[in-house]
Order: structure tokens, then C-alpha cells, then sequence
């Protein structure tokens, strides 16, 4: 078995292959068409193919000469003020190579300058528009200080549906010959919430335990418990307390599910509930210290079944 | 390379006064002391231009070194500005003649840019200038309550310069669209005119990016005035009864939690009218707020996720007995505090880094082993504050603040 990574190996190198993003990939087309890209700001949530787009964009644009042209500074760099002003600056000012109208520059995780650094860079955005153009990634643009904002183009990337989702899984899946059944595609969605690099990553390790995935090996792979589960064992927890203790024992020491990833679990599935919206939220109100005290270092299984025990109350007063 | 490759907002900077949209007074004071200048005569030997991002700052000073003929030379912040480089570089320029003898404009562009820790003893060397020069000097900032302004503010004459009024905008980019051979109905260009929020530089590129991609339509281009962007993400958020579709407005919104949370705090009493709304929403408020400091205390992201419900489900589902109204909202009173504390964790990791490099540990344990232990030494001893801040570079009032929280 190759020890690709499947986020790498499957990145769509060019901007036709990109999935979802429909008007926003149309837009970065047509700057490719008319060899004018004006410098971006682009946000959204992770996994949500910003960075994808960006490289797919420079590399429609540029062709042969990518490597030349292209420079991507991600948030493993140091980048404190210096960085802008000696090696952005560097690449900024040179003249791009072989006929390509302009380089560009992609500044990954662009919420993370410093903002000195970031003011730093508003006037290298404009001197030497003339040579690079800078494409700035980031999860919220109310992050970047609003003078670099008014220098950019701004896109918003939105999270990913479950069908455009399913749809490049279901590609991949064939590609590398995994079967992978409705269920075991339900489970990766559910488990993604619509970042696409979290699904892919999930998909490869599920397919790293056998050839067959459904939702048994993914939920298991991702060490998370099947929403039906908890859900069974909230419906118990007004009815027959000891059920719900058992299953909730059965979740953390036979499926190895960790206490604080059961409580992400069942805050999901309270939201789901049949109760008033204010139940929900004193039942939150509680999910929400007993997660912090398992983070102190409480027991889970105690913290939990207390939680339990409090859906309970709440359900049985509706 | 070419000239017509420029991004528009380049491509169209006014070369000349004339040409200039908006802030009429303003620039019309500035002309009178330039003027003053050129008479030889000035009341003030720098000016100090604040205003907020693309309403014409830089684009101002470029028309008037175009207009009344003098030698423009600019120092901005992508180059380094502390004490030694501008009392070299940017002296020389102000107090030496220019080779034909005419004015020479010296434009110190975003001084409110300059950095805490690179630019050090950088305002203190401008000052100094300001004393000596004999060509006028012009700079320009963005936030008015900066603290690097407070001594800028007293010698500077001041030009405030306003958001651009629609109408002038709408102009400016008609014209602009009409250079292009293209044409965008009045419709259009008004709504991207109202979505940049006063800023003509950011209407400009957004009519770029709509002509380059062949779009007739502003429908889909994101708005660029959070205001705006927030008042219509809470209309939905307090209308709603629907928790799934309360969060969902919530997580389309491209604000993060910590400015959530204080436009929630200053605007919730506007929906939550009665005692036990406001108490119920309130007490929300407060369990997001407690969550996030959980967070930061312990790196506990897990936590974010109960943030967002608090904010989104518990803040709306208060709202029992007010009926749902169209509000004006407002604009969180402070935000700067959460800006300085920003600008105060940037200090403190930078004085982290500093710390790890001379003891060659990690910072998490410059932090744990040196800094506190520094912190304690300081407060027990006040009088070590000078010789630490010099050590590292930081400002006596660096530790002031902290100790005081002890």
C-alpha cells in the first residue's frame, strides 16, 4: 500500500476540478481567462477548498512556470513583521518569470500575522501590484485588519454539502478500489460536517483497516460512537436509568469512545431532542461544564452519567 | 509587466486634487496649508491625516505633490522604522534641501502601523523631525484613539477625513466602469457602492472583480461593511424560533466568537425588553463569556462548540414575551480593549520568543519558568522594572499592567 496522502493526492490541480464553490470557482475562472487576478482575501471554515483554489487558480494561470511564479507561505512559517519586510517584499518586487503577467503570492492562515505584520503588508500590496499579486486565507476575515481588507477582492467559501461531498468520496473510493457502503458514506458526512479534508483523511483511514468501509469501521476508526447509540441511550435515560449507565459504559470501555468526544456526541444529539428549547439549553448549560471538568481531570464516566441522569429529569418533566 | 495589468484601485489613483471624491473640507484645509508652506509661513510643520481605510488619505498627498509641484518622498510600513532608520534616513530627507530647490513632501504613511517592538523609539524619532524639518511632512493613520497618535495629535494639524458619501462613489465608479467600455446599470453600481461601506478604494475593486468576471450583477458579492453584515444576521438570529436555524445564522457570519460576543452585549436589551429576558440572556452572555475564558486558561477548544449555542440558541430563545422588531443596532463601544489585548499577546509571545532564544527553552517553558518567576521578582521589587524592560526590550509599562493583576 503507497503512503500517499489521499488530502495531497487527490487536491484538484486545476480550478474546473474543484467540487461546490460554484460561483466563487466561476469568478476564478474567468480571472484566469483575462489574465487579471486581483489580489483576494478568501475566508471560510476549514477544509473548504480556499487553499485548493488558490494553487488550482495560480496553476491555470501560470502553466509551466508555476514553480517560478508561485510562492505559499503557510503558518508553520515564522512570520512576525521581518518576514514581511524582507522575504514577501523580496518576492513582491521581482519581475515575474516568462510571460506570465504577474506571480502570486498565497498567505495561508493570513488571521495569524501579527498585526504589525499585517499593516506592514498593506503598502507592499499596492507598490508592487505591478509584479505580485497576494491571495490571503483565512477563517474569518474580520481577523485582518480592515485596511488589507479594502485592498481585496473578497470571496466567502461556505461550507460543503453532503452531496457535492459525497460525490468526490464516491470518486475517490472507486479510484483506490474501497467499497464503502451508504452507511459507511453517512457516517463519513456526519462525522465531517462539511470539511472536505477531514472527510478525505477519514475515508483513507477507514480504508487503511480493510477493503470494505461502513459505518462500524468509521466510526470506530474516527473513535467516535454511532449517533443511533447515543441516541438509544438518551431515550433510556428518563425511563430505565441503569440502561442508559449501561450503555454509556458499553460506549467508553468497550468501543473505547473517549468521555469527551461522547460529550461532543451527545450535544449534537440533545439539540435533536423533543423537548422545549429552554430543557435544551439548561441540559447544555450542564453538557457544557461537565465537558470542562473532564477536561480538569474529573472522571468521564461520572461526569457523564450525571448528565445522563439530568436529561433524564428534563425529559420526564415534558 | 504592463501598465494596464494594474488592479484598478492603481490603475485610477487621482493624480490631481481635482479628481479627489468626498472629504471636500479636508482637502481644501490641506491645500491651505500647503499653501502656507509654499509662503513660507506654516502654522504647523506636520499634518496628521486620520481616516479609515480607501477614503483618499495617501491618494490626497499624491495629487498635491502632482498639483503644486514638489518632490514626493515616502516612507511607508513595509519598510523598517525604528529609532535609527528614520532618524537617518527620513532626517536627511527633512532637513536637507532638494537639489532644485523646490518644497519637498515627505508623506510617513500608516504611523499607527508602526510596530511595538521593531519599530522601537520610532514616534519619539518623529517628533524630533517634526522640530526640524523644512519641507512639510504629512502622515496618515486609521484609528484615531491609537496610542502611538497621543503625541502626534498635540504638534500635527489634523484633517479627519469621512467615509465616502454614496453618491460620490457611485460617480467615481460610473466613470471608472465607463473607461472600461463597460456598463453596469445604476442598480448595480449602487449596490456596490452601499457594500463598501465608504471605502471607494475596496467599490473600486469589487467593480473590477464583477468586470473581469463577466457578471452584470452585484448579487453574491460579499458585503464589506460588518455593520451591515451583522444587522441583517441578527434580524434573522431574533426572528427565528428554530435553534438549528439560529445557529446556522450564527456560523454563516464572518465574525468570530469574541466580536460576536460583544455585539450580542451590546445589543441584546434592544430584543430582551423584560426583567426576566434580559436576565435569561444575560446569564447566556455570561456562560459564553465563561466558556471562552475556560478556553484561553486551559487551551480547551472543545469548549467553542457550547460558545456558539450559548450566543446563538441562548441569547434568541430569551426572547419570550417581546414581540420581534426591526432594531438599529449598534457598534460594540469596545472592541479597541479587545484590539489591545490582541496587541498585548502579540507583545507577550514576542517577549516569549525573546526570553527562549536566551535561555534556549521552548516558550511554553519561558513562560512557565522564566517569565513568571520575572513577574514576581518585579513585584516584589519594582525597582528591577527598568533593567528587565531594557533587557528585553519591552516597555516599563509592559510589567505595570501585569502586576497590577496580581
Amino acid at each position: 500500500m503507497d503512503l500517499d496522502l489521499w488530502t495531497e493526492k487527490y487536491r484538484p490541480p486545476t480550478l474546473g476540478e474543484i467540487i461546490g464553490q460554484e460561483s466563487i470557482i466561476e469568478s476564478l475562472t474567468k480571472f484566469v481567462e483575462n489574465r487579471n487576478v486581483p489580489h483576494c482575501l478568501f475566508s471560510g471554515p476549514p477544509g473548504t477548498s480556499k487553499t485548493t483554489a488558490a494553487m488550482a487558480m495560480a496553476r491555470d494561470l501560470f502553466g509551466d512556470t508555476f514553480d517560478r511564479n508561485f510562492m505559499e507561505l503557510n503558518a508553520s512559517d515564522e512570520r512576525g513583521i521581518d518576514v514581511v519586510r524582507n522575504q514577501i517584499k523580496n518576492f513582491a518586487r521581482t519581475m515575474p518569470a516568462g510571460n506570465a503577467p504577474f506571480k502570486i503570492l498565497v498567505l495561508d492562515e493570513a488571521d495569524h500575522l501579527t498585526a504589525d505584520a499585517q499593516h506592514a503588508l498593506r503598502r507592499t500590496m499596492e507598490s508592487y501590484a505591478g509584479s505580485c499579486r497576494m491571495i490571503l486565507i483565512c477563517n474569518y476575515s474580520s481577523r485582518i485588519i480592515p485596511p488589507i481588507q479594502s485592498r481585496c477582492a473578497i470571496f466567502r467559501f461556505a461550507r460543503l454539502s453532503d452531496d457535492s461531498m459525497a460525490k468526490r468520496l464516491k470518486y475517490i473510493a472507486k479510484r483506490e478500489k474501497v467499497s464503502v457502503n451508504v452507511n459507511g458514506h453517512k457516517a463519513i458526512l456526519y462525522l465531517a460536517e462539511g470539511d472536505m479534508r477531514a472527510a478525505i483523511n477519514l475515508l483513507q483511514a477507514s480504508a487503511s483497516a480493510g477493503e470494505k468501509v461502513d459505518d462500524a469501521v468509521v466510526y470506530s476508526i474516527a473513535g467516535r460512537a454511532n449517533p443511533k447509540a447515543i441516541k438509544e441511550m438518551l431515550d433510556s435515560a428518563d425511563v430505565n436509568y441503569e440502561d442508559a449507565l449501561e450503555k454509556l459504559r458499553v460506549l467508553i470501555y468497550q468501543q473505547g469512545v473517549s468521555p469527551v468526544d461522547l460529550a461532543r456526541q451527545l450535544h449534537r444529539e440533545i439539540l435533536k431532542l423533543d423537548i422545549s428549547e429552554n430543557q435544551k439549553m439548561l441540559i447544555l448549560e450542564r453538557a457544557a461544564e461537565v465537558e470542562f471538568r473532564i477536561g480538569e481531570g474529573a472522571s468521564g464516566e461520572v461526569q457523564l452519567s450525571a448528565l445522563l441522569a439530568h436529561i433524564g429529569l428534563e425529559r420526564g418533566k415534558s | 509587466m504592463n501598465h494596464k495589468n494594474l488592479p484598478w484601485p492603481e490603475l485610477h489613483r487621482p493624480t490631481s486634487l481635482v479628481q479627489l471624491a468626498g472629504n471636500v473640507d479636508a482637502i481644501r484645509g490641506l491645500k491651505e496649508w500647503v499653501q502656507s508652506w509654499i509662503r513660507g509661513s506654516p502654522t504647523k510643520r506636520a499634518a496628521l491625516l486620520i481616516g479609515p481605510p480607501g477614503v483618499g488619505k495617501t491618494a490626497s498627498v499624491g495629487a498635491l505633490s502632482h498639483d503644486y509641484d514638489l518632490e514626493l518622498v515616502e516612507f511607508n510600513s513595509s519598510d523598517k522604522r525604528n529609532k535609527g532608520s528614520i532618524e537617518n534616513q527620513v532626517w536627511k530627507a527633512a532637513t536637507q534641501q532638494t537639489l532644485d530647490g523646490r518644497l519637498r513632501l515627505l508623506l510617513l504613511d500608516e504611523v499607527d502601523g508602526l510596530s511595538g517592538t521593531s519599530d522601537r523609539g520610532g514616534v519619539g524619532a518623529i517628533l524630533k523631525i517634526v522640530e526640524d524639518t523644512v519641507h512639510p511632512i504629512i502622515m496618515t493613520a486609521n484609528d484615531p484613539s491609537s496610542p502611538r497618535l497621543k503625541d502626534l495629535l498635540k504638534i500635527c494639524k489634523v484633517f479627519k477625513f469621512d467615509p465616502i458619501e454614496l453618491n460620490d462613489m457611485v460617480a467615481v465608479i460610473r466613470e471608472i466602469a465607463a473607461a472600461h467600455d463597460s456598463t453596469f446599470t445604476d442598480d448595480v453600481l449602487e449596490g456596490i457602492a452601499d457594500r463598501a461601506g465608504g471605502d471607494l478604494r475596496a467599490a473600486i475593486s469589487d467593480l473590477e472583480t464583477l468586470f473581469v468576471s463577466g457578471r452584470t450583477s452585484d448579487v453574491g458579492l460579499p458585503s464589506r461593511d460588518v455593520r451591515r453584515e451583522v444587522r441583517d444576521a441578527f434580524g434573522r438570529l431574533f426572528m427565528t424560533t428554530d435553534p438549528e436555524a439560529a445557529r446556522r445564522v450564527v456560523s454563516e457570519l464572518d465574525i468570530d466568537h469574541n466580536q460576536l460576543l460583544l455585539w450580542l452585549e451590546e445589543n441584546v436589551h434592544l430584543h430582551l425588553t423584560t426583567l426576566e429576558e434580559l436576565d435569561q440572556g444575560l446569564e447566556y452572555l455570561s456562560l459564553a463569556d465563561l466558556s471562552l475564558g475556560r478556553i484561553w486558561r486551559r487551551q480547551n477548544w472543545k469548549l467553542l462548540a457550547y460558545v456558539y449555542d450559548f450566543l446563538a440558541i441562548g441569547v434568541s430563545a430569551s426572547r419570550k414575551v417581546t414581540p420581534y422588531r426591526s432594531v438599529e443596532y449598534s457598534q460594540p463601544s469596545w472592541p479597541m480593549l479587545i484590539w489591545r489585548g490582541n496587541r498585548k499577546r502579540d507583545k507577550e509571545s514576542d517577549l516569549l520568543l525573546k526570553l527562549s532564544r536566551i535561555a534556549s527553552v521552548s516558550k511554553r517553558r519561558a513562560a512557565r519558568a522564566y517569565r513568571d518567576a520575572m513577574f514576581e521578582m518585579v513585584r516584589q521589587n519594582p525597582r528591577l522594572k527598568e533593567a528587565f524592560s531594557d533587557w528585553l526590550e519591552v516597555k516599563e509599562g509592559f510589567f505595570d499592567e501585569r502586576s497590577s493583576r496580581h
